[in-house]
């Protein structure tokens, strides 16, 4: 090249490289200082927007479309057609159960000629118990659930066999419809709550269940500062949580780019402060209890003195006489009150914590009244300060309250972004400034709001997305949309995805038809051997074992922090699992001997696509089975995997099994 | 050889790229995201050698080193016992001199010398221990930084500043951070692999977990124990299926999955992963190689001493050795392209020696030859030019004696430790920095752990305030907020 065309192409470069980081740019500069504050867009109260108005009047279904319309119209862009029937059944079924749709459940919706027949399969759906499977591990990726804490500094491990209580909570709550505003104010203060039973106890798991950090030296110092690290954890988890807002950051100093300041999260850290961890809960009555208590405290008081006896220079007879008041005192000891087992949360003080300097609980600042957060406590009408025990049940009011502007806009982005694959915020745990704006932000108050006046019904909002026409767009290709809006912001498509490891999993064992569908209880002990649902697997915060390892192979999230988007990779690892692993083969030989029982192999092709595509096979597709089926040659098929067992294990790996559409 | 990178297809979209990679990419960096972008010449849209997440990367600059080996003395190795000479030490024995502060977070009592005797060594005369004879050899090529601090004297959250300067566990780590940056030279084995033998060394997974990085750049951890290559990766053989067969079998699916993108939409992930299977398949046939120590000849394996007797031993008296295959195994992925190799001393905090410094010297005689073995080996094959062997625990101990034992043993000490790298770029027979007399703080040309993290990814062509990761609303770097990249040990 000579240096008269390098230099246009270099200017060419630098061109699209200034372009490019201009872009960037935008994206990444912090906001001016009117932007900030309580005028940020997250922080001012949740409008009630009206439905605007479109030029193709006929394509809304529900006023969602009218929203995401106005905004296609805007740009440009042309929705694609519907998806067919099929393609939208089985979408909506992994989106609302985790699960595929059974071949008779296909042919009655496809025979279902009457108008409301989208919405008879959503509502059969949203009934069904393994709607609240589905949906409780999305919150449990947020609470950072697991079933064993971790503790690397003392390199050991402690079981948490009561933890699955706090998930057949969430998974009771959802299917029960449990409203939001309580589903919030049950898991932050549940304990509190007079009337919940044990229910109150299991759902504070949300915090109970957290990290626990601990120190190697346990010097005095070490303790202090551990101890404010698992309240950091569980600030974290409920800021992110329930408000969207990275509070962590203010652990040391004003958070930079939000309006919450060091003093906030004091305030918010003394509420835990005054929290404690328990693993069990009395059920018999507070005086059966107290006798109890004050038997096991006599015993305690004789046994040490007992011991003190017999170290002293005492006499064998007095000695003799403390054991046998002993063994008195011991006979007569209450039967142990009935208890409830459960990792759960009790009240432990009512008094407020100084900030930490820079972030050290050594050195001790201001003391700062427990209360909600400053940008967030004229709006939600709880100026006043937390004064009840530790404050958590008025902190859980304030979360949950009607005008606090961001809880109602996080969940209905956590649901949207769950069916879409996307948020209409597109960082679902961060609505601060260094988050993305909406990309709908007048849908986004649309669907708070209805949540809010729905009475919070989290199944109502499922119900109207899912029939929505803008749910209902096929995920076809189109090249004018895409060179305007590749990343399909403004929902011109559907975008497909990647079935989550547990859908994943559960479909392959529903195909095989070797699913066991259990709700509830402890976990499995592992789940590549295991016929329960993914959700049923144990979760280690370590993955020392081939359980975890599979699960993480697949994109589960590290529960040591609480999560709200899974990323998804594709690994050659993951290859290898479905080519060569032993789960995907048994899965492979279950298939075929499922279909060996059909008459022919034209029969067994089309039942498989019925079960695992919820379509007919075309001529193609049968004729390349036929063929690979059809293989004479000697080396063809080794005696321990049959030519059907290995196509069936083809079938099980191709993309259109791994993703919906 | 180097393999030339394998093409298959990325996730993550275009625009996702572009905002993770964050504010301030520069100019050399966008060439990565424009190729990604296809806006490289020779590249179209459709083609699917666009955006191999593991694919070779331009670096911010030319690099000195393409890969790094980690030598993690996990347990903190007593720095005034092997590479930092403290003659005061002796003259004041059993005293606390008031001139310098001894004062650590726990209770220690007065000063102890080293027992073992110092010399120079090389043609630089840098000062080392008995402990470590075989790397004395070689200290000419090694660069000492003597004037290491962190932040806290405690083993996980030491050993995670070190492994992915943070001290929670929850952060990427190095490998995986350079695994990002930088790809691989060889797709079909993993970017960054971390090696132990009978055990992790601690914390275990956080020393080389991608956290918040897309997860094709974690570590793969190796337990030398099974050297076995099929039981390395998991899954790497088909227990059923010949080669023949195998292929036949990809060969339908592919054509399948060919059929769902054709009938029905364009996207990045289906065919991604039409790539990831094609890998999948390539690497059950290259990794056994790559992980087989038994290609290596016996004069190779006696350089780095293995089938020597190991000497160190925990209180069951197992013993533990397999530290020199580590170091083998090392070159043998690093010469491959793997772009990171970390590999633990030994499991949990083997270097910790409270109760008695005299431990220290069966650990050391484990992997001293093994350590300069690795050091000749590469550069007898050329490659220590352009890999860099960093040696380093998480903190230093006390000069001062430890009272939890019956012998005189040492406490951690954060305020002052010793590193060392070596090749890719450092200058050899150099020591960088110093402790006060006593080797109780680092004083002169003070190095913190984000210094050193800024200097190693200075070395591999990055630079670590533009290596940037946007997640939960901000830009996260391996070096957070801080980092100063060391031009004085760069040759």
């Amino acid at each position: 090249m000579s240096r008269a065309k390098v230099l246009p192409a270099l200017t060419f470069l630098v061109l699209v490289m200034g372009l490019l980081m201009a872009r960037v740019r935008l994206h990444a500069e912090p906001p001016t200082e009117s932007e900030q504050g309580a005028g940020f867009w997250s922080f001012r109260p949740v409008a009630d927007p009206s439905v605007p108005d479109v030029a193709n009047t006929r394509w809304p279904k529900s006023p969602i479309d009218h929203f995401v319309l106005r905004r296609l119209e805007k740009e440009n862009l042309t929705p694609v057609e519907p998806a067919s029937k099929r393609v939208w059944v089985r979408r909506t079924t992994f989106d609302l159960i985790g699960l595929p749709p059974t071949p008779s459940e296909v042919t009655m919706f496809l025979d279902d000629t009457s108008l409301d027949a989208h919405a008879k399969v959503v509502d059969r759906l949203l009934a069904s118990p393994r709607y609240g499977e589905r949906w409780s591990r999305y919150w449990l990726d947020v609470a950072r659930y697991a079933e064993e804490q971790h503790i690397p500094v003392q390199n050991k491990y402690e079981a948490l066999p009561e933890a699955y209580k706090y998930r057949d909570w969430v998974v009771n709550a959802l299917n029960q419809d449990l409203p939001y505003d309580e589903f919030i104010l049950q898991q932050v203060a549940g304990d509190l709550v007079d009337g919940l039973g044990h229910e109150g106890w299991d759902a504070v798991g949300f915090f109970a269940l957290g990290p626990i950090y601990q120190t190697d030296g346990g010097e005095e110092d070490d303790l202090v500062r551990v101890r404010y690290d698992t309240i950091d954890d569980k600030l974290d988890a409920l800021s992110r949580g329930f408000l969207g807002l990275t509070l962590a950051c203010a652990r040391c100093h004003d958070h930079k780019f939000d309006p919450i300041s060091i003093e906030d999260y004091y305030s918010l850290a003394g509420v835990f402060y005054n929290t404690d961890y328990v693993t069990q809960r009395w059920l018999d009555p507070p005086d059966v209890v107290k006798r109890y208590l004050q038997a096991q405290d006599k015993i305690e008081q004789q046994t040490k003195r007992v011991t003190e006896a017999k170290q002293g220079e005492n006499s064998s007879e007095k000695v003799a006489s403390l054991s046998a008041e002993l063994e008195q005192l011991k006979a007569a000891v209450p039967a142990k009150p009935d208890f409830y087992a459960v990792h759960s949360l009790v009240d432990i003080g009512s008094e407020d914590v100084p900030v930490a300097v820079r972030g050290n609980p050594l050195r001790r600042g201001k003391m700062v009244p427990r209360q909600f957060l400053g940008v967030l406590r004229e709006a939600t009408d709880s100026a006043q300060r937390f004064i009840n025990g530790s404050g958590r049940l008025e902190l859980a009011h304030s979360i949950a309250d009607r005008n606090n502007p961001l809880t109602a806009r996080v969940m209905v982005n956590r649901l949207w972004q769950h069916h879409f694959g996307k948020g209409l915020v597109r960082t679902p745990d961060n609505f601060g400034t260094l988050g993305e704006p909406p990309t709908h932000q007048a849908l986004l108050d649309w669907l708070a709001h209805l949540l809010m006046e729905d009475g919070w019904s989290l199944k109502r909002l499922h119900r109207e997305i899912v029939l929505s026409a803008t749910y209902r767009l096929s995920s076809r290709f189109n090249e004018h949309n895409f060179k305007v809006d590749g990343d399909n912001k403004w929902l011109w498509r559907m975008s497909p995805r990647r079935l989550d490891v547990e859908a994943w999993r559960d479909a392959l064992l529903t195909v095989t038809g070797e699913i066991d569908l259990q709700l509830a209880g402890p976990s499995v002990d592992d789940v590549l051997t295991a016929s329960r649902r993914t959700l049923y697997a144990p979760v280690r915060r370590d993955p020392r074992f081939a359980n975890d390892k599979f699960l993480r192979l697949f994109d589960f999230p590290n529960p040591w922090l609480s999560n709200s988007q899974r990323t998804v990779t594709t690994i050659p690892l993951q290859q290898l699992f479905m080519l060569n692993g032993e789960f995907v083969t048994a899965r492979a030989r279950a298939l075929a001997a499922r279909l060996a029982n059909l008459s022919d192999d034209h029969i067994r092709i089309e039942r498989a696509f019925d079960l695992l595509f919820a379509r007919p096979a075309t001529k193609e597709e049968v004729t390349l089975a036929l063929e690979f089926l059809s293989q004479s040659r000697s080396d063809a098929a080794p005696e321990n995997l049959s030519l059907w067992e290995q196509y069936a294990q083809v079938l099980l790996c191709t993309n259109e099994f791994l993703y919906v559409r | 050889m180097p393999h030339l990178p394998s093409p298959h297809r990325w996730s993550l979209s275009r625009r996702e790229l572009l905002e993770r990679v964050g504010t301030g990419i520069g100019a050399v960096g966008l060439a990565a995201v424009m190729n990604d972008a296809g806006l490289l010449a020779g590249n179209n849209a459709t083609s699917r050698r666009s955006s191999d997440p593991l694919a070779a990367k331009t670096p911010h600059h030319p690099p000195r080193a393409k890969r790094l080996i980690h030598l993690l003395m996990n347990g903190g190795v007593s720095h005034v016992d092997t590479f930092d000479y403290k003659p005061l030490l002796e003259k004041y024995v059993g005293q606390r001199p008031a001139a310098v502060d001894l004062q650590t977070d726990r209770v220690t009592q007065g000063l102890m010398p080293s027992p073992w005797p110092f010399q120079r060594h090389g043609q630089s005369g840098v000062w080392v221990s008995e402990l470590f004879p075989h790397v004395a050899q070689c200290i000419d090529d090694i660069c000492v930084i003597s004037s290491m601090h962190t932040n806290v004297p405690e083993h996980m959250a030491g050993l995670l500043m070190m492994t992915t300067g943070a001290l929670q566990p929850n952060r990427p780590s190095m490998g995986s951070w350079l695994g990002y940056g930088l790809g691989t030279e060889n797709a079909d084995l993993p970017a960054f692999v971390s090696i132990c033998h009978k055990g992790k060394h601690r914390p275990g997974e956080p020393n080389w977990a991608s956290s918040f990085l897309p997860g094709i750049y974690s570590g793969t951890f190796v337990d030398t124990n099974s050297l076995d290559p099929k039981k390395v990766i998991p899954h790497l053989e088909n227990p059923y299926l010949t080669r023949s067969q195998q292929r036949r079998q990809l060969n339908l699916l592919l054509k399948l999955n060919e059929l769902d993108v054709e009938r029905a939409e364009r996207d990045a992930a289906l065919e991604a992963r039409i790539e990831s299977l094609e890998l999948a398949y390539r690497m059950q046939f290259e990794a056994p190689e790559a992980f087989d120590l038994s290609q290596e000849s016996q004069p190779t394996r006696d350089l780095y001493g293995i089938g020597d007797e190991p000497t160190f031993s925990t209180f069951g008296g197992r013993a533990f050795g397999g530290f020199a295959e580590g170091c083998l195994l090392a070159r043998r992925l690093s010469e491959r392209g793997v772009r990171v190799v970390q590999l633990g001393f030994a499991p949990d905090v083997a270097w910790d020696d409270h109760a008695n410094i005299l431990a220290h010297k069966p650990k050391a005689k484990d992997c001293d030859q093994a350590i300069a073995g690795l050091l000749k080996d590469l550069k007898s094959r050329g490659l220590l030019d352009e890999t860099l062997v960093l040696w380093s625990g998480e903190f230093g101990r006390t000069p001062t004696i430890d009272p939890t034992g019956k012998i005189a043993g040492r406490d951690h000490n954060h305020y002052g430790f010793t590193v060392w790298l070596a090749g890719g770029g450092v200058r050899g027979g150099l020591q960088y920095g110093a402790t006060d007399e006593f080797g109780m703080k680092a004083v002169t040309d003070r190095v913190h752990v984000h210094d050193l993290h800024a200097t190693i990814l200075h070395l591999m062509g990055l630079d670590h305030e533009r290596l940037t990761f946007h997640y939960s609303g901000r830009d996260f770097r391996l070096t957070d907020v801080s980092g100063r990249v060391i031009q004085d040990i760069i040759a």
